[in-house]
């Protein structure tokens, strides 16, 4: 009876995402040209785009995973917190002249700023086989990250990983039809269900557990003192990675291709300035009470085998199978809506930048929408592939991800400040600072304690600098 | 003209106060780190994240307000 509650909350939740999905495609788009499919147009006003970029930011990831580190190693979860906070800070200064450039020269993608910026093909396709590569195995993640959702939230009496996978499916039928509109409008009742799910079940636990944060730090001092504070000399525990790794990822948030692609359906840059200070509400209000639910499970003593099932397995505990099936289906919602946006993503990367861009750019606008709606079965179907096989050599993608995507950061951010950033500094800092990224993710693991992400940066800053201006002609 | 030189001045301003967001939740956190304070009951590592992390919406609404509304 229990796993009948939660089930059907959780697949009410998907159909209604579905329909909205659908409708949204049927209601809203008149004429499907290439800036509709991609940007909805640039036509989204502050609602919309707000919770859309949310829904995008926060993946299911994001949902079970903050909660996991917290458990698991106790104050490192504070780079969640931080990182979050400072690229908030930076995209509000940094994301309406983005905008203001995109709209100007009509810019559809991260990859089209790379080829408009510095003239280069090379600079563009580099960009977007880099934002496409990456990415691979967030998709596939966002479909686990729903199997284990299911596999708490229905009591194991379904077969969680093909309902995960029909999901997915059913996602990318909408990403399909109607592209950006139809991701964005299914955002804003995804996004809500998520707000409230983090706010709700995340505070709800630590007033009924230990009565506010106090009662809750006070339980977890007593099991597990070491917990509260960064105790090692070096690793994830010490104070340098976390600085680092927070730092790392705030500068490394806005270049991911899938959250510059959220920023461009604003109708203009006032919009996208409230809606950047609202994602910063959302941030405090969503992420830090999930996250909290962590240390909740470690006051209260809970062994658990998998330290990501903290929120879920402490719903289900505490409140039963109705609250159960809602923040069931708020944790799905965060995997579906990034899932959204990584494969419109990446279909656009491909379709726009590497199709038209490079293969043929004598292309149609028909054509374009055609391969970009190719590029979401094709995406989809490698997502769904992978979810199935797992292959192991995955996850050292998902470990360089974002030391890899971190290295654009001069090019992205640099270059629409600075003039003087040239191409071939662009390029050499970015050869450097990947070749670095990757040693010190798999040979030297984080070296002294500094997250892998700064170690790239610390060479490409420097080359992108040196080599820009030793190659700046002036004009 | 003078609306143009206020809004620099003001988002100067803020920039400065962002720069001292990040300084605050990077550089400072070594000060802080500390197992044996507490403030308001929360070890003393925690409270100050959560009180420079929830002074960045606080900053950016303002900042939204000064710089986009009340001009």
């Amino acid at each position: 009876m229990e796993a009948v509650i939660a089930s059907s909350i959780i697949l009410a939740v998907l159909f209604v995402m579905f329909v909205i999905g659908v409708l949204a495609y049927r209601l809203r788009v008149k004429v499907l040209r290439v800036d509709t499919y991609m940007v909805a147009g640039r036509t989204l006003g502050f609602l919309v785009t707000f919770l859309n970029m949310a829904a995008v930011i926060y993946s299911g990831f994001a949902f079970l995973g903050a909660a996991g580190w917290a458990y698991a190693y106790g104050a490192p979860v504070l780079y969640i917190w931080i990182y979050g906070a400072l690229a908030y800070t930076l995209a509000f200064f940094f994301a309406p002249r983005i905008w203001e450039t995109a709209r100007g020269q009509g810019l559809l993608t991260q990859s089209d700023f790379f080829m408009w910026r510095y003239g280069s093909k090379l600079l563009m396709i580099l960009t977007a086989l880099v934002g496409i590569t990456f990415n691979i195995p967030y998709g596939q993640l966002q479909i686990l990250t729903t199997k284990y959702v299911l596999d708490l939230s229905t009591y194991g009496a379904l077969p969680t990983l093909h309902i995960a996978v029909l999901s997915f499916v059913l996602t990318m039928v909408y990403v399909l039809l109607g592209g950006m509109v139809s991701v964005a409008i299914t955002n804003v009742f995804l996004g809500i269900i998520m707000l409230a799910g983090m706010l709700g079940g995340g505070l709800s636990l630590i007033i009924h557990y230990f009565g506010g944060l106090p009662g809750l730090f006070k339980a977890v001092e007593s099991v597990k003192p070491e917990h509260v504070y960064l105790w090692a000399a070096t690793g994830r525990n010490s104070v340098q990675w976390v600085i680092t790794a927070a730092v790392g990822s705030g500068l490394g948030f806005w270049v991911w291709p899938q959250l510059a692609q959220m920023v461009f359906p604003a109708k203009d840059a006032k919009v996208l300035r409230r809606s950047i200070v609202m994602t910063s509400w959302y941030h405090v209000l969503g992420i830090i009470w999930a996250s909290l639910t962590g240390l909740v499970a470690l006051g209260l003593g809970m062994k658990l085998a998998v330290a990501d099932h903290a929120f879920l397995a402490l719903i289900r505990d505490t409140f039963g199978p109705v609250a159960l099936g809602f923040i069931g289906a708020a944790g799905m919602s965060a995997s579906l809506s990034s899932a959204a946006g990584i494969i419109l993503t990446q279909a656009s990367l491909l379709s726009r930048n590497i199709y038209q861009g490079w293969i043929k750019p004598t292309a149609s606008e028909k054509e374009i929408v055609l391969v970009s709606r190719l590029s979401v079965v094709v995406f989809t179907l490698i997502s769904v592939i992978l979810a199935y096989t797992a292959p192991a050599h995955l996850v050292y993608l998902l470990l360089v991800g974002y030391t890899g995507i971190t290295q654009m950061f001069p090019g992205w951010v640099l270059g629409s400040i600075w003039r003087w950033i040239t191409k071939e500094g662009v390029l050499a800092g970015l050869v450097v600072g990947l070749v670095v990224g990757v040693l010190t993710v798999f040979v030297w693991p984080d070296y002294l304690g500094i997250h892998s992400i700064i170690w790239g940066l610390i060479f490409n800053l420097p080359i992108t600098l040196l080599v820009s201006k030793l190659t700046y002609k002036g004009g | 003209m003078e609306a143009i030189q206020g809004k620099r001045k003001a988002e100067r301003a803020f920039i400065a106060a962002t720069a001292l967001v990040w300084i605050m939740l990077s550089a400072a956190l070594p000060l802080v780190n500390r197992a044996d304070v507490h403030v308001f009951g929360i070890p003393i590592l925690w409270f100050w994240v959560l009180l420079w992390v929830f002074m960045v919406p606080v900053l950016l609404s303002v900042a939204y307000y000064v710089l986009e509304v009340a001009r």
